[in-house]
Protein backbone atom coordinates (compact mmCIF):
# COMPACT_ATOMS: atom_id res chain seq x y z
CA UNK A 1 0.00 0.00 0.00
CA UNK A 2 1.76 3.59 -0.92
CA UNK A 3 1.81 6.17 1.25
CA UNK A 4 -1.05 8.29 -0.42
CA UNK A 5 -3.54 5.30 -0.34
CA UNK A 6 -2.80 5.06 3.24
CA UNK A 7 -3.96 8.12 4.49
CA UNK A 8 -6.81 8.05 2.01
CA UNK A 9 -7.82 5.14 4.42
CA UNK A 10 -7.12 7.02 7.37
CA UNK A 11 -5.69 4.19 9.51
CA UNK A 12 -4.69 4.77 13.30
CA UNK A 13 -1.14 4.49 14.50
CA UNK A 14 -0.92 0.93 15.90
CA UNK A 15 -1.28 0.75 19.97
CA UNK A 16 1.75 -0.73 21.01
CA UNK A 17 1.97 -1.43 25.25
CA UNK A 18 5.05 0.71 26.95
CA UNK A 19 8.50 -1.42 27.23
CA UNK A 20 10.34 0.14 29.44
CA UNK A 21 13.33 -1.80 29.08
CA UNK A 22 13.69 -1.25 25.40
CA UNK A 23 12.71 2.21 25.90
CA UNK A 24 15.34 2.66 27.86
CA UNK A 25 17.56 0.65 26.24
CA UNK A 26 16.87 3.06 23.26
CA UNK A 27 17.14 6.31 25.54
CA UNK A 28 20.77 5.45 27.30
CA UNK A 29 21.83 5.32 23.29
CA UNK A 30 20.79 8.65 22.30
CA UNK A 31 21.76 9.72 26.17
CA UNK A 32 25.37 9.02 25.43
CA UNK A 33 25.29 10.85 22.04
CA UNK A 34 24.25 13.99 24.17
CA UNK A 35 26.91 13.23 26.88
CA UNK A 36 29.64 13.30 24.47
CA UNK A 37 29.08 16.95 23.60
CA UNK A 38 27.72 19.15 26.09
CA UNK A 39 26.70 21.69 23.41
CA UNK A 40 23.96 19.08 22.84
CA UNK A 41 22.74 19.18 26.47
CA UNK A 42 22.40 22.62 25.87
CA UNK A 43 20.40 23.07 23.20
CA UNK A 44 18.11 20.64 24.28
CA UNK A 45 17.89 22.63 27.55
CA UNK A 46 17.07 25.52 25.84
CA UNK A 47 14.83 23.68 23.22
CA UNK A 48 11.20 25.60 22.50
CA UNK A 49 12.88 28.60 23.86
CA UNK A 50 13.92 29.49 19.78
CA UNK A 51 10.42 29.46 19.32
CA UNK A 52 8.89 31.54 21.43
CA UNK A 53 11.49 34.25 20.88
CA UNK A 54 10.98 34.12 16.85
CA UNK B 1 -16.91 21.08 15.10
CA UNK B 2 -16.31 17.39 16.28
CA UNK B 3 -17.21 15.36 18.99
CA UNK B 4 -14.67 14.19 21.26
CA UNK B 5 -13.85 10.65 19.93
CA UNK B 6 -12.63 7.93 21.81
CA UNK B 7 -9.51 5.68 21.26
CA UNK B 8 -9.83 2.44 22.42
CA UNK B 9 -6.70 2.56 25.12
CA UNK B 10 -4.02 4.96 26.64
CA UNK B 11 -1.77 7.00 24.59
CA UNK B 12 0.75 9.47 26.13
CA UNK B 13 1.85 12.47 23.72
CA UNK B 14 5.74 13.05 24.95
CA UNK B 15 6.37 16.85 23.42
CA UNK B 16 9.69 17.90 22.71
CA UNK B 17 10.82 19.36 25.79
CA UNK B 18 10.06 16.20 27.32
CA UNK B 19 11.95 13.57 24.68
CA UNK B 20 14.54 16.35 25.01
CA UNK B 21 15.46 15.81 28.84
CA UNK B 22 14.65 12.51 28.83
CA UNK B 23 17.34 11.66 26.50
CA UNK B 24 19.83 13.78 28.62
CA UNK B 25 18.61 11.73 31.94
CA UNK B 26 19.23 8.12 30.35
CA UNK B 27 16.90 6.63 32.04
CA UNK B 28 13.46 7.11 31.79
CA UNK B 29 12.11 4.46 34.76
CA UNK B 30 10.91 6.99 37.06
CA UNK B 31 8.99 8.41 34.48
CA UNK B 32 7.22 5.75 32.83
CA UNK B 33 6.83 3.72 36.02
CA UNK B 34 4.75 6.50 37.17
CA UNK B 35 2.33 7.45 34.24
CA UNK B 36 1.94 3.65 33.83
CA UNK B 37 0.65 3.65 37.66
CA UNK B 38 -1.64 6.40 37.38
CA UNK B 39 -3.25 5.26 33.87
CA UNK B 40 -2.23 1.69 33.23
CA UNK B 41 -0.21 0.98 30.15
CA UNK B 42 0.04 3.11 27.46
CA UNK B 43 1.47 3.54 23.93
CA UNK B 44 4.56 6.30 24.00
CA UNK B 45 3.45 8.66 21.29
CA UNK B 46 4.96 11.60 18.90
CA UNK B 47 3.30 13.50 16.37
CA UNK B 48 5.04 15.24 13.17
CA UNK B 49 5.31 18.32 14.58
CA UNK B 50 7.31 17.06 17.13
CA UNK B 51 9.33 15.03 15.13
CA UNK B 52 10.24 17.84 13.01
CA UNK B 53 11.33 19.97 16.45
CA UNK B 54 13.50 17.35 17.83
CA UNK B 55 15.03 16.84 14.45
CA UNK B 56 15.63 20.24 13.95
CA UNK B 57 17.93 20.25 17.09
CA UNK B 58 20.32 18.05 14.28
CA UNK B 59 23.43 20.05 13.85
CA UNK B 60 24.75 17.43 11.54
CA UNK B 61 23.78 14.49 9.32
CA UNK B 62 25.43 12.02 12.11
CA UNK B 63 23.05 13.51 14.56
CA UNK B 64 20.14 13.82 12.35
CA UNK B 65 20.41 10.11 11.79
CA UNK B 66 20.94 9.37 15.37
CA UNK B 67 17.48 11.35 16.77
CA UNK B 68 16.14 10.02 13.90
CA UNK B 69 16.27 6.73 14.51
CA UNK B 70 15.97 7.24 18.45
CA UNK B 71 12.27 8.25 17.70
CA UNK B 72 11.62 5.39 14.89
CA UNK B 73 12.70 3.29 17.89
CA UNK B 74 10.77 4.50 20.66
CA UNK B 75 7.83 6.71 19.63
CA UNK B 76 4.83 5.84 17.57
CA UNK B 77 3.79 8.73 15.66
CA UNK B 78 0.11 9.35 15.90
CA UNK B 79 -0.65 11.61 12.34
CA UNK B 80 -3.37 12.93 11.02
CA UNK B 81 -4.09 10.99 8.09
CA UNK B 82 -6.84 13.29 6.01
CA UNK B 83 -7.40 16.74 5.32
CA UNK B 84 -10.66 16.37 7.33
CA UNK B 85 -8.39 15.23 10.21
CA UNK B 86 -6.26 18.28 10.06
CA UNK B 87 -9.00 21.21 9.31
CA UNK B 88 -11.07 19.35 13.05
CA UNK B 89 -7.94 19.82 14.85
CA UNK B 90 -7.14 23.13 13.51
CA UNK B 91 -10.52 24.06 13.95
CA UNK B 92 -10.45 22.88 17.53
CA UNK B 93 -7.07 24.02 18.49
CA UNK B 94 -8.28 27.87 17.08
CA UNK B 95 -10.78 28.04 19.85
CA UNK B 96 -9.11 26.59 22.22
CA UNK B 97 -6.33 29.17 21.92
CA UNK B 98 -9.33 31.77 21.92
CA UNK B 99 -10.42 30.32 25.52
CA UNK B 100 -6.95 30.16 26.47
CA UNK B 101 -6.30 33.92 25.87
CA UNK B 102 -9.51 34.40 27.64
CA UNK B 103 -8.58 32.20 30.71
CA UNK B 104 -5.07 33.71 31.15
CA UNK B 105 -3.80 36.50 28.66
CA UNK B 106 -0.38 36.63 30.23
CA UNK B 107 0.26 33.02 29.73
CA UNK B 108 -1.29 32.99 26.14
CA UNK B 109 1.38 35.13 24.83
CA UNK B 110 4.06 32.22 25.92
CA UNK B 111 1.93 29.35 24.04
CA UNK B 112 3.26 28.37 20.89
CA UNK B 113 0.86 27.40 17.75
CA UNK B 114 2.39 23.68 18.19
CA UNK B 115 0.88 23.64 21.88
CA UNK B 116 -2.25 24.03 20.63
CA UNK B 117 -2.61 21.84 18.04
CA UNK B 118 -1.42 19.65 20.55
CA UNK B 119 -3.99 20.55 22.98
CA UNK B 120 -6.64 20.25 19.81
CA UNK B 121 -5.51 17.23 20.00
CA UNK B 122 -5.89 16.08 23.40
CA UNK B 123 -9.46 18.02 22.87
CA UNK B 124 -10.23 15.12 20.26
CA UNK B 125 -9.44 12.87 22.46
CA UNK B 126 -10.07 13.74 25.82
CA UNK B 127 -10.26 10.20 27.68
CA UNK B 128 -7.52 8.73 26.54
CA UNK B 129 -5.01 10.71 25.40
CA UNK B 130 -2.35 12.36 27.77
CA UNK B 131 0.42 14.97 27.25
CA UNK B 132 3.45 14.48 28.74
CA UNK B 133 5.76 17.96 29.11
CA UNK B 134 8.20 19.38 31.40
CA UNK B 135 6.94 22.65 29.93
CA UNK B 136 4.30 23.08 32.90
CA UNK B 137 3.37 26.74 31.80
CA UNK B 138 2.32 25.70 28.15
CA UNK B 139 -1.15 23.95 29.19
CA UNK B 140 -3.24 25.80 31.82
CA UNK B 141 -5.07 24.31 34.25
CA UNK B 142 -8.12 24.10 34.80
CA UNK B 143 -9.32 23.63 30.98
CA UNK B 144 -6.28 20.99 30.60
CA UNK B 145 -6.63 18.13 34.17
CA UNK B 146 -3.23 17.66 36.03
CA UNK B 147 -3.30 14.24 36.04
CA UNK B 148 -0.03 13.70 37.81
CA UNK B 149 3.55 15.77 38.57
CA UNK B 150 6.34 14.59 40.07
CA UNK B 151 9.90 16.66 40.33
CA UNK B 152 13.29 14.89 38.57
CA UNK B 153 17.27 15.89 38.23
CA UNK B 154 17.87 16.55 34.81
CA UNK B 155 21.85 17.07 34.25
CA UNK B 156 21.97 18.39 37.94
CA UNK B 157 18.78 20.41 38.11
CA UNK B 158 15.47 19.97 39.88
CA UNK B 159 12.79 20.08 37.30
CA UNK B 160 8.85 19.33 37.12
CA UNK B 161 7.42 17.39 34.56
CA UNK B 162 4.20 16.51 34.51
CA UNK B 163 0.79 14.23 32.77
CA UNK B 164 -2.06 16.42 31.41
CA UNK B 165 -5.14 15.31 29.76
CA UNK B 166 -7.94 17.47 28.63
CA UNK B 167 -11.05 18.26 31.07
CA UNK B 168 -13.90 18.82 29.28
CA UNK B 169 -16.15 20.57 31.67
CA UNK B 170 -13.52 22.81 32.67
CA UNK B 171 -13.58 24.09 29.20
CA UNK B 172 -17.54 24.16 28.11
CA UNK B 173 -17.66 26.40 31.41
CA UNK B 174 -15.19 28.73 29.89
CA UNK B 175 -16.46 28.30 26.46
CA UNK B 176 -19.87 29.52 27.69
CA UNK B 177 -18.51 32.10 29.45
CA UNK B 178 -16.36 33.23 26.47
CA UNK B 179 -18.93 33.25 23.93
CA UNK B 180 -21.44 35.16 26.05
CA UNK B 181 -18.94 37.64 26.63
Amino acid sequence: MDKKEKKEKNEPAPWNPIDIKKFNENTRTISEMYRSDPERIKRAEGENDDDKNE
Amino acid sequence: MSQSISLEKNWVLFDTCSISKISVIGDATKILSAVQSRIGSFTPAITSLIRFEYLRQSKSKDEFEGFRDYLNDTYTEIDLYSKEDLFDIYNLSSELACVCRFVSSNHYKHISMVDFVHGGLLRRYPRNLFLLTFDINDFLTPIFKLVHHESIEVNGKLEIWALYSFDQNEFHKYIDIFKNK
